[in-house]
């Protein structure tokens, strides 16, 4: 069975944790809620969930990580999966960078840390109902 | 030698002037003076001349040439020598001689060559071509107009004239003069002394005249003393002095003896005669010396008988004879004549016809011959006039001519000297001309070079004016360096401003996202323990009422596990459990596999569930879900605070630096402690820290700034290893006296090129606007400050390390 995931990625565990368990008070079982810590685990679950045949349909991502940043994650997977929809989520990132990530890695929103539950459903809401249309 | 030969030419050419004066005025010196003057020039003046000269002269042509001058010079004047005795070819040799040497003289005038030494010859021979042209000059006036001057080559012919008239007188004095009619002396013989009829004449006349007077004279003579012959007799040497001093007297003027021969009287009137005989002679150019006196020596002969009628004769003939006498040329003819005479008379004494002289005839003669006398003798007395007259004329015209002369020779001899001035003044204009002309030249290239010079004068004065320009530009420039000196140590300042600026503003931002994550935290745990409550509270009633004891038991087991478990697993790590676990489940055909294995790993419960099968079902997993989630979220709201409080801290402690002037005692570790804590949440993911922190004394420092250094030094460390690494920390005692705190990662490394100036401010290897570069600057400025060293090792590849030194000052608590 085709399943529909969600990919969180953030460096801190915390982040995480908030993040999936107010998606699962959103969107319940409607979504696959994944996790990962870093933008290379963000790759391997994507590839991971296409293979099984799954549909990723939101990744929200920090920008401020190890190694390979928001923004630059975001560009690599707009190169191989473009209907994703990519949403930064950010605490300290430079209007560079996001001006980077909505040109070249068409993200479709942004979050500011910290972030209210309502503006969370809601972008993710909107992003799916584009999705859809 | 030069001396000599001075003197000798010197005596020549005087007793030559002075011989020839004396000739004019008819002295018996001038032979003496003529004689000397040859000896001198060709014995002595000559031949000095040569010896001298020859060695002088170098060249071939000079030897020559004063050889040749000597020849023709001795034998000219030698030649003079041979005139004086008659021989007739002297004349020809004399002018042969003066013409060659005037041809060698003008042969040296053309090819001179240049020794100077000429030049005294050439005086010489100037003198000596004068004086031979002075002579032809004479001759050459002579010829022309002959009663001018007085030569000998016309006194050599009147004396050839007169010596072959002697001759002829020789030869008829014994045919006709011995008649004592005393009338006149044959006129052949004075046809031969005169050559005009008037002169001839005249001394006819006159001799005629003295004839009487002397026949007068002599009549009253004691006819006793004439012998038979006819003769007049002088006795013997006594008695011719007798008969003389008859005659004229013992000293006619001394004791005036009345004789009866009137001897005064007769002397003077034959001196008288004489001097007529000489006054006409002279007429006909001819001079006469000593006349009359002669007798005494003349007739000095005992031998000799001689008739008083042949008194006057025998006068007559002295005189004749004395007429041959010229200037010094003794060539005794009248002895000649005298010999002629007495061999004649002696020979021909029979034919000596006495001719007795009537009285009658005589008186007769006389009478006739008395209105002649007094005729003559008015004659004779305007004659003396007119003879003294113009022999006063004659003597001042010769004077006048001997001066001319003088003065010819004078012009002509200055003429050549300026001539020959005139010649060497000419080279010598001509070497000042070339001089001058090459002085000129000179000039002109001095001018030029002047020209030259003011120009470069010029262009060095244009240069140092630009120079001083330049000089003013540069103090100008030195002055703006000056002030953008300051300008740039303003800005220095400012920058290291901006950069602790910068580097505040990058801890302000890590400061920021420090906070915001706690907060952020909170904020989530703090819906999701709202939203769990409203689960918990909906469900757990129910729950309890419809669970069993061993369920309950199981449940608060669950619980109990959820509350302890720390939460350290990956992400990774909870979905490889996730999976696992939902596996289990499926096999035990639990429909939600997948929710209750994310409840299940959401909790904290990753194994050994088994146990727990009769739980798995959603109601009691939800409640099971809220009520982990309560206890979780409270605990994650306590460990943000606790973060939160700890970044607060450690920026109050941060926020200090600046501000204190003086050092205090501090430890450092704590100082490295707190810069830990706001690295921490780099630090977490993938660097593993290692501390060794030794007990070290409070130190006197500056604490923030030496925080700085830790950050600097730590933040670059993390940079270097991208996040992922070992990162050590060593604080250790080094000595007594110092402390070492050294931080090492196991980055990239510096690179060996770059060593040398990662302390030099603005270096930076990050691109353009990521780092300012002052970094590490920074931390050198603070460690210099403390006294301390701050060293480093790198090795690429592999990792750094760099250790701060720092002086430990015994800490004074104050």
């Amino acid at each position: 069975m085709t399943k529909k995931v969600i990919i969180c990625i953030d460096d801190e565990k915390v982040i995480l944790t908030s993040l999936k368990s107010q998606l699962k008070k959103c969107f319940g079982n409607e979504f696959t809620y994944e996790t990962a810590e870093n933008a290379q685990e963000g790759f391997e679950l994507v590839e991971e969930h296409i293979k099984m045949g799954n549909k990723i349909v939101v990744i929200i991502s920090d920008w401020l990580m190890p190694e390979m940043k928001g923004d630059e994650f975001f560009i690599q997977i707009n190169k191989t999966y473009p209907k994703i929809i990519k949403i930064l989520l950010t605490g300290q990132a430079d209007n560079k960078a996001i001006e980077r990530a909505y040109n070249d890695a068409d993200i479709y929103g942004c979050i500011p840390k910290p972030w209210n539950e309502d503006d969370l459903k809601n972008i993710i809401d909107s992003a799916l109902n584009k999705l859809s249309e | 030698m030069k001396k000599l030969e001075r003197f000798f030419g010197i005596l020549a050419a005087i007793l030559l002037i002075i011989g020839s004066v004396l000739k004019y005025y008819s002295f018996d010196g001038a032979v003496i003076a003529f004689l000397i003057s040859i000896i001198s020039f060709n014995l002595f003046y000559l031949p000095i001349q040569l010896i001298s000269d020859w060695r002088i002269y170098k060249k071939i042509w000079g030897k020559i040439y004063i050889l040749v001058r000597f020849i023709l010079l001795f034998f000219g004047f030698s030649a003079h020598f041979f005139k004086m005795m008659h021989w007739p070819g002297a004349d020809i040799f004399i002018n042969t001689t003066y013409i060659l040497f005037i041809v060698l003289l003008v042969l040296y005038f053309i090819k001179r060559k240049k020794e100077k030494i000429y030049e005294s010859v050439l005086i010489n021979d100037i003198v000596v071509t004068i004086f031979v042209l002075v002579n032809f000059g004479w001759m050459a006036l002579n010829m022309v107009n002959p009663g001018v001057v007085n030569s000998f080559a016309i006194q050599e012919e009147n004396y050839r004239t007169i010596n072959s008239g002697l001759k002829a007188a020789n030869n008829s004095i014994y045919e006709t003069t011995f008649k004592l009619s005393g009338k006149y002396v044959n006129s052949s013989v004075i046809k031969s002394l005169t050559r005009t009829k008037e002169a001839s004449d005249s001394l006819h006349n006159y001799i005629k005249e003295f004839r009487y007077r002397l026949l007068e004279a002599t009549t009253n003579w004691d006819r006793k003393k004439i012998d038979s012959s006819g003769f007049f007799r002088l006795p013997d040497k006594e008695s011719y002095s007798e008969a003389t001093k008859l005659l004229l007297g013992d000293d006619p003027f001394s004791n005036p003896v009345k004789t009866p021969y009137c001897a005064l009287e007769l002397k003077e009137q034959i001196n008288k005669y004489v001097d007529n005989i000489k006054y006409i002679l002279a007429l006909e150019n001819l001079t006469v010396s000593n006349i009359g006196i002669g007798l005494e020596t003349k007739t000095h002969n005992p031998r000799y008988n001689w008739e008083e009628k042949y008194f006057a004769d025998i006068v007559l003939i002295n005189i004749l004879s004395n007429l041959a006498y010229f200037e010094n040329m003794a060539y005794l003819t009248e002895n000649t004549c005298i010999n002629a005479l007495i061999n004649k008379l002696n020979s021909d004494q029979e034919k000596i016809v006495i001719h007795e002289l009537s009285q009658k005839e005589a008186i007769k003669a006389i009478g006739e011959n008395e209105k002649e006398l007094s005729d003559l003798r008015q004659k004779e007395e305007i004659n003396d006039l007119i003879m003294a007259k113009t022999k006063n004329e004659l003597r001042e015209q010769q004077s006048y001519i001997f001066f001319v002369t003088i003065g010819v020779v004078f012009i002509l001899v200055l003429l050549i000297i300026t001539t020959r001035a005139y010649i060497l003044k000419q080279k010598d204009n001509k070497l000042l001309i070339k001089s001058q002309d090459e002085i000129n030249e000179h000039k002109k290239n001095i001018e030029l070079k002047n020209h030259e010079l003011i120009q470069k004068q010029e262009e060095i004065l244009a240069q140092n004016e630009i120079l001083q320009q330049s000089k003013e530009e540069l103090t100008a420039q030195k002055e703006e360096l000056h002030s953008t000196l300051e300008h740039l140590k303003l800005t220095q300042a400012e920058l290291i401003q901006s950069e602790k600026m910068a580097s505040l503003g990058q801890l302000i931002a890590g400061i920021a996202h420090e906070i915001n994550t706690p907060l952020g935290a909170i904020n989530a745990s703090v819906n999701t323990i709202t939203d769990s409550t409203q689960h918990t509270i909906k469900l757990l009633p129910e729950l309890v009422k419809s669970l069993s004891d061993i369920e309950l038991k199981l449940f608060m087991e669950l619980i109990n596990r959820s509350s302890v478990s720390n939460n350290i697993m990956t992400s990774k790590e909870e979905r490889e459990f996730r999976r696992k676990i939902a596996s289990q489940l499926e096999e035990k055909g639990i429909a939600e596999a997948d929710d209750f294995a994310d409840i299940l790993v959401d909790m904290g419960i990753y194994n050994e569930i088994e146990e727990y099968h009769s739980l798995f079902k959603p109601q009691t997993m939800h409640a099971l879900y809220h009520l982990s989630m309560l206890i979780k979220n409270s605990k994650n709201i306590k460990m943000a605070v606790d973060r939160a409080a700890k970044v607060v801290f450690a920026l109050k402690n941060y926020a200090r630096y600046g501000n204190e002037q003086s050092m205090v005692a501090a430890n450092i570790v704590d100082g490295l402690e707190t810069v830990l804590i706001l690295y921490q949440n780099q630090l977490k993911h993938g660097i593993i820290l290692h501390k060794e922190f030794q007990e070290i004394p409070q130190i006197l420092c500056y604490p923030d700034e030496l925080n700085q250094v830790w950050t600097n030094l730590i933040h670059n460390a993390i940079q270097a290893m991208d996040g992922k690494g070992d990162l050590s920390i060593h604080v250790e005692m080094h000595g007594r006296a110092s402390l070492r705190v050294s931080i090492t990662d196991t980055g990239k490394g510096i690179p060996p090129e770059i060593k040398d100036r990662i302390f030099d401010a603005f270096f930076t290897t990050k691109p353009a606007g990521e780092g300012s570069g002052l970094g590490l600057y920074i931390v050198k400025q603070i460690v210099d400050k403390h006294n301390g060293t701050i060293t480093f090792e790198s090795e690429m590849g592999k990792g750094t390390s760099f250790t701060v030194e720092l002086p430990v000052e015994k800490a004074e608590l104050n």
